[in-house]
């Protein structure tokens, strides 16, 4: 058996790479993360002509230059893992800017297959495309594909085959210009002199990327034997203005070659300006925008609640089942109460986030997710956020985990974080039931208004929370906002229903365990030590419970509360049927209610205190999973605690004793 | 030799409509990266062609594709008016 | 002829579809209206707005081709498509809440029931379903030329 060939998969966001993929390597991928940097990583497998083809999706990207995760993994993979081939997929119907990419891939010697895709979009609206002559000024393979149909595999995979089997390096690279070439010569004469750089790069690329300066690839090379004498040659060199120079000479050179091999047709109006020219008007784009997503809510809560009541149902009936047929009262507990509760806490949301991403897919894949950025970026601006963290606020108000998963559109990684940090203080649908009851018991008629106060206290705190975190621990201007706008698409079923699947599936995966753990160690402090009641004063939680009294003191609140809070953490409409525990009182029923209303340890300023610390004090734990794994660290999650938990005892503080001064209580 | 340029102007000024050609980036850093890499280097003709509901960001037709960019940004650009 | 025939389209479901709006978002305040319970309208300010969206934005395309803009017809497009979308969310919103309430609540569906989500963003679907027949390959011809 001869060895795998391997392909890197590169090109522009956009292109219709993620197509050719599904299409190239079939249900035979699999996603993961790559080492250190939360970019997703998917692989997949081809066999084809009796060779093994190993394709690496690589990150969309615009070019190498690496300012972002995204660019740095793609360039690094290219570098480092030395990929056989490296395929481009190159969108046909926008070439000169695809191309620019193409210039730099041929800098990194790795031999380069150009896809060309979306030929048909261009040749539809009169772009004429001779890709041999392409091919032969490229100096590279230029194989058309159809990524919808699967149009031009074949060939594509030929090719792969056929450059893999003569494993040249490729040679061609464009001219930057007499004065950048003396000094390119220069330094790859330098760079020379030190045996450990020219196995691992490729010194011409080495060169440009130190005149146009890049920071990562200066570290590099002054850690090396060469250092100070690159640094000198380098000393009075104005980076910016190479930068431009070969930027431009890039251009200059797609300029010479595109004239001989295409004709581009100049367009006046086309089908998406049409359809642009509604969704960004003046007074129309912002309600259609606003209805779209209230749709898109609509659709991901609504139509999820027969499959969420089904998997309620099963572990239900599982719970049951447990309970009556397991021996020892403590295994039957661990089983029903920690572990099936648990596992039945985390696939209660499945649903939810299943329809959520293949609705996001569906809205990127046609268009709309850019142009939905570009209406709501004047006003996330203000709240020093991008455009596109609208979405995942918006879906905070149903979840919080799939609105978490949905700033995987941030690019980045800065204003991500932000927009993931600020996210549990939206008020998800379990908060609601604590303050159904609270408020329905305390502020009779006004319950309404109390509850519709609670939203907008999170909103409030989550706008000034992303000022805060934008001066302070993650400082910098929010990243500019150049973003490509595509031309509108219909999106394909099978590719959202790949993509949901993809991102559903590894939901599961990676937040399942922690969510089970947290289950686990909650059901432990209510159980223990051994033969105390469950939830009761004298388990574990009812010393904590009990231990942290004189901190929720100060918030009116008493031992009770904070056993309800503590269990609040699985889930937070758990806080309601903790209650229902302490109290003694059947969930649901009056009786809780009026055992709150008898309890002189309750007022109503405490009510509304409680009605805060619940709304904001810290993500239940499958939001700390997703938190965890959208960060890549524990120590955004744990920040993401303690900030709620600060916010949440200051705010519940300041509400108890302004309301208490109003309603009296205090 | 062309006869003299007229004065520079911000690419924010130009009118939706209308068409300019870029003469010189003066941002720094990564504003700078992005912009040249997405092609706005000087010499390359853009279009304003759209506004934002609110008021930013703008829309441009350059290279063939259309991109949007906050007004803020797009001052960095210095342009002159193409005439037709 | 054709161009006549979508401005007159666009403004007659433009109308019917603010109607509805306006007289959704009205019930709120007052429920009880005869009319309102034929034509299947309750108070609910959210779907009232998703109608008047619907509604404005097919009434635009007609002011825009009465202006002699050729390019309004794809306020006429636009609308018609927000209209098909919204009227299978409110679809496959109540199959959704049918099946859990067959499913799992051991509610038997009522003809009552039934009757009572038979509402304007629904049955005015249909009229821009007419529509989408008629002028839909057109505008997916348009979308795809890029």
């Amino acid at each position: 058996m001869k060895k795998a060939i391997t392909v890197a998969l590169a090109g522009n966001p956009n292109v219709g790479k993620t197509t050719l993929f599904n299409t190239l390597t079939g249900s035979r991928q699999h996603v993961g993360n790559w080492p250190g940097v939360t970019v997703e990583k998917k692989e997949g497998i081809r066999e084809y002509s009796g060779r093994t083809i190993e394709v690496t999706d690589l990150p969309g990207t615009y070019s190498l230059t690496a300012y972002s995760a995204d660019e740095v993994v793609a360039r690094n993979f290219i570098i480092e893992d030395r990929p056989d081939v490296v395929v481009q997929v190159v969108d046909a119907s926008n070439l000169e800017r695809n191309l620019y990419l193409t210039m730099q891939l041929a800098e990194l010697g790795r031999p380069v297959i150009i896809a060309l895709n979306m030929v048909d979009v261009a040749e539809g609206r009169g772009d004429t495309i001779d890709e041999k002559r392409l091919a032969e000024l490229l100096a590279m393979p230029v194989i058309r594909t159809v990524g919808t149909s699967g149009e031009g595999l074949l060939d594509l995979l030929d090719a792969v085959v056929a450059i893999a089997a003569k494993g040249e390096k490729h040679t061609h690279t464009i001219g930057y210009g007499d004065d950048a070439e003396a000094l390119i010569s220069d330094l790859v004469g330098i760079l020379d002199d030190d045996p450990d750089l020219a196995p691992r790069y490729p010194l011409r690329w080495l060169a440009v990327r130190l005149i146009e300066g890049d920071a990562d690839i200066r570290r590099v090379v002054s850690g090396s034997s060469v250092g100070d004498a690159v640094s000198a040659r380098l000393a009075d060199i104005d980076f910016d203005e190479y930068e431009a120079t070969l930027a431009d000479k890039r251009y200059e050179a797609i300029g010479a070659i595109l004239p001989q091999a295409c004709t581009i047709c100049v367009r006046k109006m086309t089908g998406s300006d049409m359809i642009d020219r509604v969704v960004t008007n003046k007074y129309l784009g912002i309600p259609i925008f606003l209805a779209l997503m209230w749709g898109a809510f609509q659709l991901t809560f609504a139509v999820a609640e027969p499959f969420m009541a089904g998997i309620e149902y099963i572990f239900g009936w599982l719970g049951e089942g447990v309970a009556a047929s397991v021996g020892p009262e403590w295994l039957a507990s661990l089983l029903g109460d920690g572990v099936i509760g648990g596992v039945g806490g985390v696939l209660v949301f499945v649903p939810n986030i299943f329809i959520l991403f293949l609705i996001l897919s569906i809205l990127e894949g046609s268009g709309y997710l850019a142009r939905g950025a570009f209406i709501m970026d004047r006003l996330m601006y203000a709240i020093g956020l991008p455009g596109k963290s609208f979405i995942p606020m918006l879906m905070g108000f149903g979840c919080n985990v799939p609105a978490i998963m949905s700033t995987r559109t941030i690019e980045d990684e800065r204003d991500r974080l932000i927009t993931i940090l600020v996210n549990p203080f939206i008020s998800c649908g379990a908060r609601l039931p604590v303050y159904i009851l609270f408020a329905g018991v305390f502020f009779g008629r006004d319950a309404g208004n109390v509850i519709f106060g609670m939203y907008i206290l999170g909103i409030l705190v989550a706008i000034l929370s992303a000022k805060l975190f934008r001066s302070t621990v993650l400082p910098g201007e929010s990243s500019p906002f150049i973003m490509e706008m595509p031309p509108y698409r219909i999106p394909t079923l099978k590719n959202a229903l790949l993509n949901m699947w993809e991102k559903g599936s590894t939901y599961l995966k990676k937040a399942g365990g922690i969510i089970l753990i947290g289950s686990l160690i909650v059901w432990f402090l209510a159980s223990y030590p051994a033969g105390v009641g469950y939830g009761s004063e004298e388990s574990f939680a009812g010393m904590i419970g009990k231990f942290v009294e004189p901190l929720v003191a100060p918030l009116g609140l008493d031992w009770k509360i904070a056993v309800a809070l503590i269990f609040g953490f699985v889930a937070k409409e758990i806080v309601v049927s903790s209650l229902g525990v302490l109290y003694g009182a059947e969930e649901g029923s009056a009786a809780l209610s009026d055992a709150l209303l008898a309890d002189p340890a309750l007022s109503a300023a405490g009510a509304l205190a409680v009605m805060v610390f619940v709304l904001l004090y810290m993500p239940c734990v499958a939001t700390l999973a997703v938190i965890k794994k959208e960060t890549g660290s524990w120590r955004w999650a744990g920040f993401s605690v303690l900030y709620g938990l600060v916010v949440a005892w200051s705010l519940a503080f300041v509400t108890f004793h302004v309301a208490g001064f109003f309603l009296g209580g205090a | 030799m062309s006869p003299p340029d007229p004065l520079p102007i911000p690419l924010d000024t130009v009118i939706t409509g209308e068409k300019a050609r870029v003469v010189s980036v003066r941002a720094k850093g990564q504003l700078r990266k992005r912009l040249l890499e997405m092609g706005i280097i000087p010499g390359a003709i853009i279009e304003s062609i759209r506004v934002a509901p609110l008021g930013d960001p703008v829309e441009f037709r350059v290279k063939g594709y259309n991109l949007s960019i906050r007004k803020g940004d797009a001052s960095c650009i210095e342009v002159v008016m193409e005439v037709e | 002829m054709s161009e006549y025939q979508k401005r007159i389209f666009a403004a007659l479901l433009g109308v019917l579809y603010l109607l509805a709006g306006a007289a959704t978002i009205i019930a709120v305040a007052i429920p009880e209206i005869g009319i309102f319970e034929v034509l299947g309208i309750s108070g609910d300010p959210a779907g009232g707005f998703i109608l008047i969206v619907i509604g404005g934005t097919l009434f635009y395309g007609y002011l825009e081709l009465s202006k002699g803009i050729h390019e309004g017809v794809a306020f006429l497009h636009v609308g018609i498509a927000l209209a098909l979308v919204f009227g299978m969310i409110q679809l496959l919103s109540t199959g959704a809440e049918f099946a859990t309430m067959a499913l799992f609540e051991d509610e038997a569906i009522t003809l009552g029931m039934l009757r009572e989500e038979i509402v304007p963003v629904l049955y005015l679907a249909l009229i821009a379903l007419a529509g989408f027949i008629a002028w839909g390959k057109e505008f997916s011809a348009g979308l795809l030329r890029g």
